[in-house]
């Protein structure tokens, strides 16, 4: 969980202090029922920061272990912290 | 920053001392300062964290203060813990000579302190974080208080929040960030140390009380017990609320328990009533002990002493609980709001039927349950049988004066058994899976208070083994203090 913290303290100062981000990543899991670890962490780590396992959200915290994962759609790539760890920003409609 | 938090530390325990201190009935003045240790601890922990809780309510997320006027509040009681004039207690008789007898049994209960400590600090060491519940929502909701600011109850009202966690009380994450609050920094000890607080309160308070209500060795052979479970401690090392849980329900037993061994007195029943309260405010089970508590406790006393002997210690006793359950219910139905429980969703009087009137569901649960209850504590199947071997040695306790003491804690957790047993009978969950992810928790919540039980059934090693039988007459608690205590 510590090592997991330093592949995210990148993108914390990328984010705003407070509000609600969404979460997309590319494991199997169930991220609303029945959420993996990262994800816990990620909420963790990130409070006050809301971490929604829904991405329907402006930002969007993308977290691959494959380098060629796909994408959301709908959202431009802002930032790669180089670890796996994304930042998306929606796309304007 | 060790300064702080050490001043964090003693601050919330003089809190919750000095108020066991000024309610204390007059008397034996061992039985409440060893007592008061460890209801002390546990109770300072509580209130405090409703403390903070409220403090940044009335201030909008800010903390900074919140020390200042903790340990300002922590002073007073403290004056006025030591300023109260009271005639002068009695003091007990020695137990010296019972203790002296049995130096075996002291190096053992050291030994066991000694072994638990090291292995909780081991195992803390490898899962700092704790696990899944604690990162996922105590040491989070921590969190939130420590630095959420204005946006600390973002938590509990936040749509996308938390997968059902924010129906959880907070006594844990308030006990968290007020130490963390305290020495400004968020240090990854605290959340372990609360932990460890809780799990050695724990101890403290199965020994102390059955020191005091049944013998000396009775109460070091239960603190042995209990420590040698390293499935507790264990379990105190995942940073959930189960342990702190635990310590609230047999502190809330054990003072209506003292009550029956030296008389009503209204400071331990009010102790009792804030125990009780806080239980609440540590786990929604919390709650159902309240409930069951209530009942057991009338069921046991209206019997031998009727309605208004029920009613005399229900009001001191309510003195302590409402206050706490007041907020909590505030908590629950006024900030969190309609937030669903998890045993109603999806729920329908046909799928409820369904489920009362599955006979594999009884089976599954009842196998389940006595597999956790060998196992319970880790001793690999091994307790059970220990202690029927003891029960069969030692042989029964008979005596009626602990009759109400007996009754009172075996009922209440029987009845809490009997709770948790319908609980996963009318779970919407996966039966296999609640289970497993759950049951061992539930037993771990019950187990000082069932070890509590047992050696208060157990007759002690005095009344047992002729060597020790000298020591019966030299022992000090009296079953009745000097003079009935008055309110």
């Amino acid at each position: 969980m510590t090592l997991f913290e330093k592949r995210i303290e990148g993108i914390r100062q990328d984010l705003p202090p407070v509000g609600i981000v969404g979460y997309v990543t590319d494991s199997t899991a169930d991220l609303m029922n029945n959420p993996d670890k990262e994800f816990m962490w990620t909420r963790y780590y990130l409070a006050p920061l809301m971490v929604s396992g829904n991405p329907d959200q402006t930002l969007l915290i993308g977290n691959f272990h494959e380098a060629n994962a796909p994408r959301p759609p709908g959202f431009i790539l802002m930032r790669d912290y180089g670890n796996g760890i994304l930042l998306f920003r929606r796309a304007s409609r | 920053m060790i300064f702080r938090l050490i001043a964090g530390v003693l601050a919330t325990w003089i809190v919750g001392f000095a108020i066991t201190w000024l309610v204390r009935p007059r008397g034996n003045k061992r039985i409440n300062f060893w007592l008061g240790l460890p209801v002390g601890l546990v109770s300072g922990l509580g209130l405090t964290s409703i403390f903070l809780f409220l403090w940044l309510m009335a201030r909008h997320g800010n903390g900074t203060g919140e020390p200042a006027a903790m340990a300002i509040v922590a002073i007073v009681l403290l004056a006025a813990a030591l300023g109260v004039q009271r005639r002068k207690d009695s003091q007990a008789k020695s137990s010296a000579a019972s203790v002296r007898g049995a130096k075996w049994l002291w190096a053992a209960f050291l030994l066991a302190v000694l072994i638990a400590t090291i292995s909780f600090v081991s195992l803390s060491l490898v899962s700092p974080h704790g696990r899944w519940d604690a990162w996922y929502n105590w040491n989070r909701h921590a969190r939130f208080m420590y630095v959420g600011g204005a946006h600390w109850e973002d938590v509990f009202l936040s749509p996308e929040s938390d997968l059902g966690a924010t129906t959880y009380p907070m006594l844990t994450p308030g006990a968290i960030a007020q130490l963390w609050f305290f020495s400004r920094r968020e240090s990854l000890l605290i959340p372990a140390l609360v932990s460890f607080l809780f799990a050695a309160s724990c101890a403290g308070l199965l020994t102390a009380s059955l020191f005091w209500l049944r013998s000396p060795k009775q109460g070091l052979l239960a603190g042995i017990v209990l420590l040698c479970s390293q499935e507790f401690f264990r379990q105190a090392t995942t940073q959930y609320a189960d342990v702190p849980l635990a310590c609230y329900m047999l502190a809330a037993v054990l003072l209506l328990c003292l009550c029956d061994k030296f008389g009503k007195q209204s400071g331990w029943l009010f102790l009792a009533g804030i125990s009780a309260g806080l239980a609440a405010w540590t786990k929604p089970e919390g709650l159902l002990f309240v409930a069951v508590l209530v009942f057991a406790r009338c069921v046991v006393v209206v019997m031998p002493r009727g309605i208004k002997g029920w009613i005399a210690e229900a009001v001191p006793f309510a003195a302590g609980l409402l206050p706490i359950l007041a907020f909590v219910l505030y908590f629950k139905f006024g900030m969190i709001g309609s937030q669903s429980y998890y045993m109603f969703e999806g729920q329908t009087a046909g799928t409820m039927m369904s489920r009362i009137f599955s006979l594999h569901r009884y089976v599954t649960i009842t196998k389940a349950f006595v597999r956790e209850i060998l196992k319970a504590g880790g001793w690999h199947y091994m307790l059970p049988p220990i202690l029927l071997i003891y029960l069969l040695v030692a042989g029964v306790n008979r005596s009626q004066k602990d009759r109400l003491a007996i009754y009172t804690s075996g009922l209440t957790t029987l009845l809490m058994t009997a709770c948790y047993f319908v609980v996963y009978v009318m779970t919407p969950l996966d039966l296999e899976t609640h289970l497993q992810q759950s049951l061992d928790r539930l037993v771990i919540q019950l187990l000082p208070l069932g070890i509590f039980t047992f050696f208060l059934l157990a007759r002690t090693l005095e009344e047992t083994v002729p060597e020790y039988k000298a020591d019966l007459s030299a022992e000090a608690p009296p079953s009745r203090v000097q003079g009935q205590i008055k309110a």
